[in-house]
């Protein structure tokens, strides 16, 4: 599977901090200064860690779209 | 640390209140995990996609298993599943994962404020048989609980024995509901916290809960002079 199929999005607002999108993928996650979710890179991890990340975060407030562009999460 | 999936097994489910119930789970592959204390795991919740969190409630010095506390109201998938858990069942997390821990650096917090609400507890009660028990950290320590109603209350044995043993560690628990003959703090955890203190100067807080009390506490605290590093987050439930 190719690493940037997938793109992600973080609704910056909706994030809290949690930082398990950081745990899952590190390469493409991390937390900025007030500790919100910032994306750095869109293919440093495999798109079923982009994924999981996504699923993983509490608030839903990571998007995942294909390369289509259609909304592959949240459902 | 970099975040592994384990595998283990239900060791024990105890119910500790109206509507908190404790999961201990003995580790099976790999068999040790090491953490810091406050930070969480995230289980996989058969037919759900993604994972959910749960903070770990036992100190890091318990390395073979873990405990996870759990709020079964409201119920959400992953709170469902746990509650269902019994002994020998088997389940995969990931771990350990997480932000939420105390400053290393002891100089910059020379006294530490933990405050809860409800199941916000979990990584709080980690953190502070991690500094009291195990790391004999003689700082002082403040716990501010917030619960609702008398009934909802659980491991206050607990810490009131820690306060027994430890005499720089202090317990107060508020309920917002509480019976007449309440003596402890009555009404929200916030202001139990600002009753109790005059003195803002070189505290760390660690506030862990549901959003609005986050809010209020770090709102006050700013206000009071207390720089945003020293107030560390970690958001429940809203």
């Amino acid at each position: 599977m190719s690493n940037d199929k997938y793109k992600v999005k973080v609704i910056r607002n909706k994030c809290i901090g949690a930082a398990s999108c950081v745990a899952i993928a590190a390469k493409t996650f991390k937390l900025d200064e007030e500790d919100k979710a910032v994306v750095i890179a869109q293919d440093g991890d495999s798109d079923d860690d982009k994924l999981l990340a996504a699923q993983s975060c509490p608030t839903a407030a990571i998007v995942v779209t294909d390369e289509k562009g259609k909304q592959i999460w949240p459902r | 640390m970099a975040i592994v999936t384990f595998k283990a097994r239900v060791a024990e489910h105890a119910f500790l209140a109206k509507k908190f119930q404790m999961v201990d789970l003995e580790l099976v592959e790999p068999k040790r995990l090491e953490f810091t204390a406050g930070q969480y795991i995230m289980l996989k919740v058969p037919g759900l996609d993604g994972v959910r969190q749960y903070s770990i409630t036992s100190p890091p010095s318990n390395r073979h298993a873990i405990e996870l506390l759990i709020d079964v109201i409201p119920t959400g998938a992953g709170s469902l599943y746990i509650a269902s858990m019994t002994p020998g069942d088997e389940v995969e997390f990931m771990a350990p994962a997480g932000k939420f821990v105390v400053d290393p650096d002891k100089e910059r917090e020379k006294e530490l404020w933990f405050v809860a609400t409800g199941s916000g507890i979990a990584p709080i009660k980690a953190m502070l048989v991690d500094l009291l028990v195990d790391k004999k950290d003689k700082r002082p320590m403040w716990l501010h609980w917030g619960l609702r109603f008398a009934e909802d209350v659980f491991w206050f044995d607990d810490f009131a024995r820690l306060s027994e043993e430890y005499s720089n560690f202090t317990f107060d628990l508020a309920l917002s509901k509480p019976p007449k003959e309440w003596k402890l703090c009555r009404g929200y955890t916030t202001n139990c916290v600002m009753k109790h203190h005059s003195e803002f100067a070189n505290i760390g807080a660690y506030v862990s809960g549901n959003r609005r009390m986050i809010e209020d506490v770090k709102a006050r605290l700013i206000e009071k002079g207390v720089a945003k590093e020293r107030i560390h987050t970690e958001q429940f439930y809203e």
